[in-house]
């Protein structure tokens, strides 16, 4: 699943660690997530929304445009 | 919202540095648990001139109850403790192991079935089985780790 994970975290200039940290889980995750490897579960991606104030479809893209 | 700029710096680098202590203290505890139980059973052993039976009866139950105890425990903390995706890491390898097994011990019985290997003692069949599904499980879990975040580091 592609997503903007990468760009939000630049434009807040954090580090894959801070992100991670922020919503509980290790940079590991993060590199995967943002990799495109793990599909986040969804209590994860609500707060990986609430933290950058968006919405889950802004960050998350599943690739079926409907 | 405020960002920080380093590594060093800002909630979310304290709070994994807060975790990756957590984990180091749970090692050091599971380390010193497997440590007095590996201990427990080696002073249970029967004299090696004795021969077999190896244990005996008190440590024997001691370690069939201990060790799936201690097991269980740590695997319960384990998931705890871990994210999702190293969660999904270790389930991930299990079942590649749980396969591997399957499939290995099928394979294995039929060509014990037509004489294409020898017989093996129970004690052997068990040794393989049990060193099988470890060497699958760390092997999956490498090599997971190695596709889904890109080291090779413990899981």
């Amino acid at each position: 699943m592609k997503n903007r994970l990468k760009v939000l975290r630049a434009e807040r200039d954090w580090s894959q660690a801070e992100l991670g940290g922020r919503v509980g889980v290790s940079r590991h995750a993060i590199i995967a997530i943002e990799t495109g490897k793990h599909d986040p579960s969804l209590p994860l991606a609500f707060k990986i929304a609430r933290l950058f104030g968006q919405s889950i479809e802004e960050i998350f893209d599943d690739g079926q445009d409907d | 919202m405020t960002g920080k700029t380093t590594d060093g710096e800002g909630p979310g680098v304290r709070a994994q540095q807060a975790m990756k202590r957590r984990w180091l203290v749970f090692q050091g505890l599971y380390a010193v648990a497997a440590t007095a139980l590996t201990v427990g059973l080696i002073m249970g052993r029967r004299e090696p001139a004795d021969g077999f039976p190896i244990f005996t009866p008190e440590a024997a139950v001691a370690g069939a109850v201990l060790l799936p105890l201690l097991t269980i425990v740590t695997m319960w903390f384990t998931f705890r403790m871990v994210d999702e995706v190293q969660r999904r890491i270790i389930i991930d390898a299990w079942a590649v192991a749980l396969i591997v097994v399957m499939f290995g011990a099928t394979s294995w019985l039929f060509l014990i079935g037509g004489g294409v290997v020898p017989q093996p003692s129970g004690h052997v069949a068990l040794g393989a089985l049990m060193g099988g599904a470890a060497l699958a499980v760390l092997v999956a879990a490498v090599w997971l780790r190695w596709r889904r975040i890109g080291d090779f580091g413990a899981v």
